[in-house]
Parts: structure tokens; C-alpha cells; sequence
């Protein structure tokens, strides 16, 4: 190994424009590709409040047709009735919860300061056993209690410090979009990058709240779904389609019409996509084959590169020639300068890895969408180094080293010896 | 020479045969990129026939009876009245041009109120389908909405006083299965098959989208907001640059009157940032991406070329030797990266060509504009790599300019 490093010192002393250009090609490959796994990861990952993230469903959206005429159709969120019908009481499932999947924007005012806008949520009492926000003050809202629709909220840290000063904060009034609320609970504030279970407020919901439901089957609820420990999804999914075919007999017997089913409930990669329409499937699977081209162009195209200039550097190299004449064998020669190249590539892919998490822990322009657009929220850095990314990291340099040196490093163990000597 | 200069590229054929592999790959990606990003371009530089800027917009709220801050109306009074008087406040506002309100009037809002209207005759049905979008009159104005036969944005405005509603051209896929706009223009129509909603069609007007990227699904329809229709927004012009002593100037009191009051004023374009920040997402990505590649192809010739000269500084030292001058060195190793690049450029094209001919890729769809976009864009993407290729042989061709004859062939 030290013969190893000794040689690519020598190298890059000797041929430092090829050391460089070779370093910062790999760089930022390996910063590129790093940057879109860790905004993948940032998606799929567990983190707080949404640690549960491998165990959750959302069952979301409703989007009829008229039957014998589907161009006359409407889709929406769900009314509390049909969330019921389709979600509750599903084998399998640990805790269920009726809440608003987008958050809204309330003007909150506390007692003698400015009012300011914060985000909303609709979230039922069994949302805070799905989802962890942990509590600093207070206690959560009861079913009890939601569903009689008293004028309770859960807020967030910051928001109960700048609209209520000081501790303590539980039991006092705030004014929400002019309403007067009782904060029963306050919780740590949490990351708008958790789009599912995000929020300043959370305001109860349940069967009888009045901003809940548009009509009798459409609304604004959707269900949270904690899927028991070993569960199996298509379990859950298979049971929703039943409902829906149950839905279908009453829509076709009350209106005239059918639903169109997409796929819910959804999971983590599922709502990854975006959850861009009540009326489309989520696709995850065209998402992930646009990351895979990604990592593909950016692997590809830097590793022909480097391979050209790997193979233009190794044909000076007479060290190969004498090696040959001496009898080493050509596998040898083969794993030599694989490795040798790996090691150079790694050197790269750790100044990439380093800048991507500096960037990506730094840069909320990546995380940015219509829901948290403007918050500047970043990850934590739990989020985005783990095992997964770390692995991930290592591979694509091996990858990389892989296609860039394996050409080039046969090419230069068929060469002969005299050749490899004259070329000096 | 030009003749000489191939031989030689043929010479160098197993490194060549890299870079033309390197250069046909980021040549196609390249153009992918570019022509999503020229689509985006040329539909951001339409003709909108509308006027944006110097807009606020409001959510007009109210509060509940059973609200504390609730303020019980007499005989007299009403959320109405507290509406008006609410307007009036704000219109006296030194920095107002003008101010209006409006249901699902506001772009940058992803609403979509789709609604259709009807001419029934004997043997056919003519349909007009769109997004209904309610609004006062002043509204027309405060957008400076354009009408598709030169109306201006007051004739437009008298048309909704008059209680008439306004269509707007047809885009998208409803091109070519409706009527055009015009057709209905002067004409009775009925909303849906509600046969007690007779509307007339006052005027024909340009589409108030609702973002800057996308076509309307069908048109869009103005239609003035009903004697009881209490709006959802309030949309406000105020006077050019003057958006500071505007925000400044707004009190409390302005803002509310009795049990009415506005949330979240904001200007439009932050609405519009943050109505598009997906499709500004991709194209700061895609950017980044083309930035990427034409990296790598600036550090792929510096690299060839480097070896190049280095391998080849016998034969340079006998050119300079024999007579070539400094820019004769220079122009040849250019020339040999471009001709090089020109191979790559023809591969790619048939590639390019091939996708496209055979729907792989589906420009049309991707883009929603015509085929030109896909040759301008080729070009854009060879002028591009021109320029990259000929920055990465720069410093090389430099250094083989500079090379001593002397010092070179000493060993020959």
C-alpha cells in the first residue's frame, strides 16, 4: 500500500494537470450525485416528527366519474364520512388518523404583540401517536375533545414564544386568524421538510368540524395509517380496495357514479412524488428511473473521460514494461493499477462527499416546494449521513473507478514489454 | 494540410475514438437539456396580453359569530357594508392605482374551477370549457388584460359592468375539439345544461394563467361576481415603484373593518415564486447538469490535448522548425478539436433524430411547441461545445506554441 501511495504522489508530481484534472472530475461527480441522493434521502428517511416513515400510509384523495361519461368527473380531498368508510378500523393498522394533509396559513396574535403568519394543520388526537412531536409543556388534545371541536391547539416553540412571550405558555390564549384558542400543548418546533406531519398549529378535527368536509364524500381530511411491525402494505392496500368497491356501490346507486382509484394509500415514496393531483397516480417509479439516468449521465460521462486520460497516462509508464519483463503476470498489473486508481478516486470522492454535505446541509434551495417554500429549512445532519448515504458514496466511487480504470488497465497489461519501455 | 490533419486524427484513433464516444453522449444529453430549457424560454417570452407587475394580493377573510372579536350588525349594517367601507379605505390609499376583488381571480393560485357553457342548436352542441373566474370589473384593469380584438382593459371592465362574461382564447389540448373563442363572441350561452343560466358572451379576451409554464386546460372564463357572492381575494395596483411607501402606509385600520378583514398581502411576485418553485427547480437543475457537462468536456480536451503535446513535441518542434509560425501550431490543434467535435455532432444528430422519429423521447409533448425549438437548440448545443472544446485545448495549444526546438529534438 505505501508503494501504492508513493506512486500516486510520484504521478501527481509528475503529470500535475492530469492529477488535477482527474481529482476534480471525480469531485464533482461524486458532489453531484451525492447532492441528489441526500434529496432523495431527505424524502424517504425517518426523521423527526416523521420517524415512523417505514411504517406509514396515507390514504388521501377521492376522484369520482359519471358513469358511461368519465370526462365528467371531480376529484378532491376527503370528506370525514368517506375517510371512515375507506380507511377505518383496517386489519393491520396500529393507530389511525384523520388530519389535513396540507398546512395552511393563519395569522396568529398573542396578547399585546403583532400578529404574524404561521402554519396550520388539522390533525385528529391519535395524529401525535403516529407522528412524534414531542411535548414541552401541557398535553396533547383528547378524541374527547377534538371531536367536540373546542377551541384548543397544539403550537410549536417558536410560535408560542413570539405570540405569548415566556413561560409558561400552556392554558394561555391565543388569537388564531381571530378566533381565541386555549394552547393545551406545546411541542418542539419541528422541519417543514417533513411535508406530511409538519406545523406551527395544529387545530383539532374530527367527525363534526365544519372546515373539514365540502360535501357529503369530499373534503379535506386525509388518513395517516401506522402500519403494525411486519405488516405487509398490500395487506392494508387490499382491504382499501375493497372498500372502494363498496364506495362504488353506493356512488352508483345514490349519483350516478364510480370512483377512480389511484393507488392509496400511499407510501413514503409514493408521497416523495409530490402528491401533484387528487386526480393521479403518484409514480414513483418514473422518478426513480430519471435518478437512475442521472447517476448514470453523471458516472458515464466523467468516467470516459477519466478513462481516456488513465489510458494515455499508463502508455508513458515503462514501470509496467519492466514489471512484465520481470514476470509479473498481467492480473496483477490489472489489480495494481485498479487499486492504485481506486485510491485516487476515493481521495476525490471524499472532498465530493464533504462539499455535498456541507452544501446539502446548508442550502434549502434543494428542499424547496410549494408547502415550505420560503421557511429556508435545511436537514438535520442526521438526515443525511447515515449508513445509506456513506455506502452509497463508496460504491459510486468504486463504480466510477471500475469503468474509468478496467479498459484501460487490460490495455496496459497486453502491452508488451519493449513497447511499454520504448514509450518512455 | 486539412488532409494531413485527418491522416492524423486517424492516427490517434483509439484516443480519438474516446473523446467522439464522450462528445456524442454530452452532445445528445446537452440538447435534451436545451431544448426543455429554449421551450421554457420561448413560452415565458409569449405575448401574455396581460400586465403583472406592481400587483398585491389578499385573502379577504371574515370573522365568525362566534368569535369574540365578532361585532353583532344592525339593520343597517352587514359583512357587506363592512366589505365596502373596507375597499373604500383602501382605494383612498394615496399609493392605490386601483383595487378589486375576485373568486378564483388570482394567478399563481392553483385553483381550477372547470365549468362548461353551451350553445344548443337542433343538430349540435357547441361547448366552451375553462376555468370560471369571478371578479369585479376593476379587476380587468388592475391586470390590463387585453382583448383578442383590441379591446382595451376598460372595454373589457364595461363588458363585465354590463353583467356579460368574457372567454378566453382556447389553448392546449382543447385547440382543436372546441370553437374558437370568437365563435361564441355576441352569443347567448347556457352554463352547463342548467337551462335558467343564460349568459351573454361580451368580448374574447387573452388567458390569465394560472403560472407562467403551463398551457390553460381549455379557456379561461371572466364573469363578473353575483350581487351575493362575497370574494375570496383582494387584488390591488399600486402606483410604480412604490411598494415600500405602500407597505408603510397600511394600518391596522385599513386593513380591518368591522368584521371583515385582509391576510397575507402580498406581492405577486413572491406568490409566483412560490407557485413555480417545482418548475424553477427543474430548470436550475437542468442548468446545473448542462454546466456539469460542458466541465467535463473543457477538462476532457485539456487533459488529451496535455498528452498530446507532450507525446507530440517532436513533431511540433520540426513544424516550428520548418517554418510554421506560433498561430499555425495554435489554429491546428484548435482545428483538429473542432473537427473532432463536428464528428461527434453529426453522430449525435442521427441520434438525436432517431429518438425524436421514433417517439422515445416525446418532444412535442414535453414541450408543447412546434419542432423548431429542437434545431435551434442542436445549434445552440454545438455553439456551446465549440466554445468549450476550443477553452480546453487553449492552455495545451499555448504551451505548444511556446515549445523550443532546441530543447526538444535535443535527443534525436
Amino acid at each position: 500500500m505505501k508503494n501504492k501511495l508513493q506512486q500516486i504522489i510520484y504521478d501527481m508530481r509528475h503529470q500535475p494537470v492530469i492529477a488535477w484534472v482527474t481529482f476534480i472530475a471525480t469531485a464533482i461527480s461524486i458532489f453531484l450525485i451525492m447532492v441528489v441522493v441526500m434529496m432523495q434521502q431527505v424524502k424517504i428517511i425517518p426523521f423527526s416528527p416523521e420517524s415512523c416513515r417505514d411504517r406509514l400510509l396515507v390514504g388521501a384523495f377521492l376522484h369520482t366519474a359519471e358513469i358511461g361519461n368519465e370526462g365528467n368527473n371531480g376529484s378532491s380531498g376527503l370528506s370525514y364520512p368517506t375517510a371512515k368508510k375507506l380507511y377505518a378500523d383496517l386489519d393491520g393498522i396500529e393507530h389511525t388518523s384523520y388530519f389535513g394533509l396540507w398546512t395552511d396559513d393563519s395569522d396568529v396574535k398573542g396578547s399585546g404583540t403583532e400578529a404574524f403568519s404561521a402554519k396550520s394543520r388539522r390533525a385528529d388526537a391519535e395524529f401525535f401517536k403516529i407522528f412524534d412531536h414531542p411535548l414541552i409543556e401541557g398535553r396533547y388534545y383528547t378524541k374527547a375533545e377534538a371531536d367536540a371541536q373546542l377551541p384548543m391547539v397544539v403550537i410549536s416553540e417558536s410560535t408560542a414564544r413570539k405570540a405569548l412571550g415566556d413561560k409558561p405558555w400552556a392554558g394561555r390564549q391565543i388569537m388564531i386568524d381571530q378566533q381565541n384558542y386555549t394552547v393545551t400543548g406545546v411541542v418542539r418546533d419541528n422541519s417543514s421538510l417533513a411535508t406530511t406531519a409538519s406545523g406551527d398549529i395544529f387545530f383539532p378535527t374530527g367527525p363534526n368540524d365544519p372546515n373539514a368536509a365540502w360535501d357529503e364524500y369530499f373534503g379535506s381530511i386525509a388518513v395517516a395509517l401506522l402500519v403494525k411491525e411486519g405488516v405487509d402494505f398490500n395487506h392494508i392496500r387490499d382491504q382499501v380496495k375493497v372498500r372502494y368497491s363498496m364506495l362504488d356501490s353506493e356512488l352508483a346507486a345514490t349519483r350516478n357514479e364510480k370512483t377512480i382509484y389511484h393507488e392509496s394509500p400511499f407510501d413514503q415514496e409514493s408521497i416523495a412524488t409530490g402528491l401533484m393531483g387528487s386526480n393521479v397516480t403518484p409514480d414513483p417509479e418514473t422518478d426513480r428511473n430519471i435518478r437512475i439516468a442521472i447517476y448514470a449521465i453523471m458516472l458515464l460521462v466523467p468516467a470516459i473521460n477519466l478513462s481516456s486520460m488513465l489510458h494515455s497516462r499508463l502508455r508513458r509508464r515503462s514501470e509496467i514494461g519492466i514489471r512484465r519483463a520481470f514476470g509479473c503476470t498481467r492480473s496483477r498489473i490489472i489489480t495494481d493499477i485498479i487499486t492504485e486508481n481506486f485510491l485516487i478516486t476515493l481521495i476525490g470522492g471524499i472532498v465530493g462527499v464533504v462539499l455535498g454535505i456541507i452544501f446539502a446541509s446548508t442550502y434549502s434551495g434543494l428542499y424547496e416546494n410549494m408547502e415550505n417554500f420560503g421557511r429556508g429549512d435545511t436537514p438535520a445532519l442526521n438526515a443525511i449521513i447515515n449508513w445509506t448515504t456513506i455506502l452509497t458514496a463508496v460504491g459510486i466511487c468504486f463504480l466510477l473507478n471500475l469503468i474509468s480504470a478496467s479498459v484501460p488497465a487490460w490495455q496496459a497489461s497486453r502491452m508488451s514489454p519493449v513497447q511499454a519501455i520504448n514509450s518512455k | 494540410m486539412k488532409r494531413h490533419l485527418l491522416s492524423q486524427i486517424c492516427n490517434e484513433w483509439k484516443s480519438n475514438l474516446w473523446l467522439i464516444i464522450e462528445l456524442t453522449i454530452i452532445s445528445a444529453i446537452l440538447w435534451f437539456v436545451f431544448t426543455f430549457l429554449c421551450a421554457v424560454i420561448h413560452i415565458r417570452m409569449e405575448p401574455r396580453g396581460y400586465d403583472l407587475s406592481d400587483i398585491y394580493i389578499g385573502e379577504i377573510r371574515s370573522i365568525r359569530e362566534d368569535s369574540p372579536l365578532y361585532t353583532p350588525y344592525d339593520s343597517v349594517h352587514s359583512y357587506r357594508t363592512d366589505l365596502d367601507q373596507l375597499f373604500a379605505g383602501i382605494r383612498s390609499n394615496p399609493y392605490v392605482e386601483l383595487a378589486g376583488s375576485g373568486s378564483n381571480a388570482t394567478p399563481y393560485h392553483y385553483n381550477y374551477y372547470g365549468v362548461s357553457f353551451l350553445i344548443q342548436e337542433p343538430d349540435t352542441i357547441y361547448t366552451y370549457h375553462g376555468n370560471l373566474r369571478r371578479m369585479s370589473p376593476e379587476v380587468m384593469k388592475i391586470y390590463r388584460l387585453e382583448g383578442c380584438n383590441g379591446e382595451s382593459s376598460e372595454e373589457l371592465a364595461s363588458v363585465l359592468e354590463r353583467g356579460e362574461i368574457i372567454f378566453s382564447k382556447v389553448e392546449g389540448d382543447y385547440l382543436n375539439s372546441y370553437p374558437s373563442a370568437d365563435f361564441f363572441k355576441g352569443k347567448d350561452v347556457m352554463l352547463s345544461s342548467d337551462s335558467s343560466q343564460i349568459y351573454r358572451v361580451g368580448a374574447t379576451a387573452s388567458t390569465l394563467r394560472r403560472n407562467d409554464y403551463e398551457t390553460t386546460y381549455g379557456g379561461v372564463i371572466y364573469a363578473p361576481l353575483g350581487p351575493t357572492d362575497f370574494p375570496s381575494h383582494i387584488i390591488i395596483r399600486i402606483h410604480h415603484g412604490k411598494d415600500k411607501e405602500f407597505t408603510e402606509s397600511l394600518t391596522a385600520a385599513d386593513k380591518q373593518v368591522g368584521n371583515v378583514y385582509v391576510s397575507g398581502l402580498t406581492p405577486i411576485d413572491r406568490l409566483r415564486d412560490a407557485a413555480q418553485v417545482d418548475t424553477d427547480i427543474t430548470i436550475r437543475n437542468l442548468n446545473v447538469c448542462a454546466m456539469f457537462l460542458l466541465l467535463v468536456i473543457f477538462l476532457s480536451f485539456l487533459g488529451t490535448f496535455w498528452f498530446r503535446i507532450q507525446q507530440r513535441s517532436g513533431e511540433i518542434s520540426i513544424r516550428k522548425v520548418n517554418g510554421a509560425t506560433h498561430i499555425n501550431i495554435f489554429r491546428r490543434l484548435i482545428s483538429e478539436g473542432l473537427i473532432l467535435l463536428i464528428i461527434a455532432t453529426i453522430l449525435a444528430t442521427a441520434l438525436e433524430l432517431t429518438v425524436t422519429h421514433f417517439g422515445i423521447i416525446d418532444i412535442a409533448e414535453m414541450i408543447g411547441t412546434d419542432n423548431f425549438v429542437m434545431y435551434e437548440s442542436m445549434a445552440i448545443t454545438f455553439v456551446f461545445m465549440a466554445l468549450l472544446t476550443a477553452a480546453g485545448i487553449w492552455m495545451p495549444a499555448r504551451k505548444a506554441m511556446k515549445i523550443n526546438p532546441a530543447y526538444a529534438l535535443k535527443d534525436q
